[in-house]
């Protein structure tokens, strides 16, 4: 999953309003963040499956038995979690575990059977992935509706909100405008450098 | 890898940012802490 996770963080706040935009994008990329910091110092790999075609859309065949195993995943939301609950509330621990773990659900969908079960690929276990990034068309239609659903439900949210007073109210929905068209707008970009292959 | 960098950033920096000043409700506990 590359941008889908982006949608998920932005939905997530009409659950969790409480918790922070960028905690939300952090908690939705947590795993491919650590994938990209053990790909940096060389445990994990990501190497295209066509050489023709380095940058096509799910052209990747990933060696990331750490990050993405299920028991990293699952770890990881707890963590992210009870971090959520002690800064936050219980309600937003819970989505924040959530949003960390519908991550790997989302990637069990596309990635090819990569995924391990435990770190490291411990135990030789049968691998799990349902290859959907293998039918580009459908997969990017699942990344489109995760994506639009997000900014959708961000966007409603934040123009429900309240002023502070009476007297910014103008002023208010100006803000509340700008902040939900440029996240909505970021999003739908993400989604068509996606589709384009330039993630 | 850099665009999904600069999308990271511009997302949970910019659009974080811009969310940050909008009248989000408030933490449950942080509530009944301040009514404690």
């Amino acid at each position: 999953m590359v941008v889908g996770p982006f949608g998920i963080a932005a939905g997530a706040k009409a659950w969790a309003p409480a918790v922070p935009l960028w905690a939300l994008v952090v908690a939705a990329q947590l795993l491919d963040i650590l994938f990209l910091l053990l790909r940096l110092v060389g445990i994990e790999t990501d190497r295209p499956a066509a050489a023709a075609h380095p940058l096509a859309y799910g052209g990747h065949l990933l060696q990331d038995s750490y990050s993405h195993a299920l028991v990293s995943a699952l770890l990881l939301a707890a963590v992210a979690g009870l971090v959520g609950r002690a800064v936050w509330d219980r309600r937003s621990g819970w989505v924040i575990a959530g949003v960390v773990f519908a991550h790997w659900v989302l990637d069990l969908l596309l990635q090819r059977a990569d995924l391990a079960i435990l770190p490291g690929n411990a135990g030789n276990l049968p691998l799990l992935g349902l290859g959907l990034w293998q039918q580009p068309m459908i997969s990017e239609i699942v990344e489109a509706v995760l994506v639009l659903s997000g900014a959708l439900l961000y966007y409603r949210a934040a123009l429900r909100l309240p002023a502070p007073s009476i007297r910014s109210s103008g002023e208010y929905r100006v803000r509340a405008i700008t902040a939900a068209l440029v996240t909505s707008g970021l999003l739908v970009l993400a989604l068509v450098v996606t589709v384009l292959g330039l993630f | 890898m850099v665009s999904f960098v600069v999308f990271m950033v511009l997302l949970a920096g910019v659009a974080g940012w811009l969310d940050s000043r909008l009248n989000w409700p408030k933490p449950a506990t942080r509530g009944r802490r301040e009514r404690l």
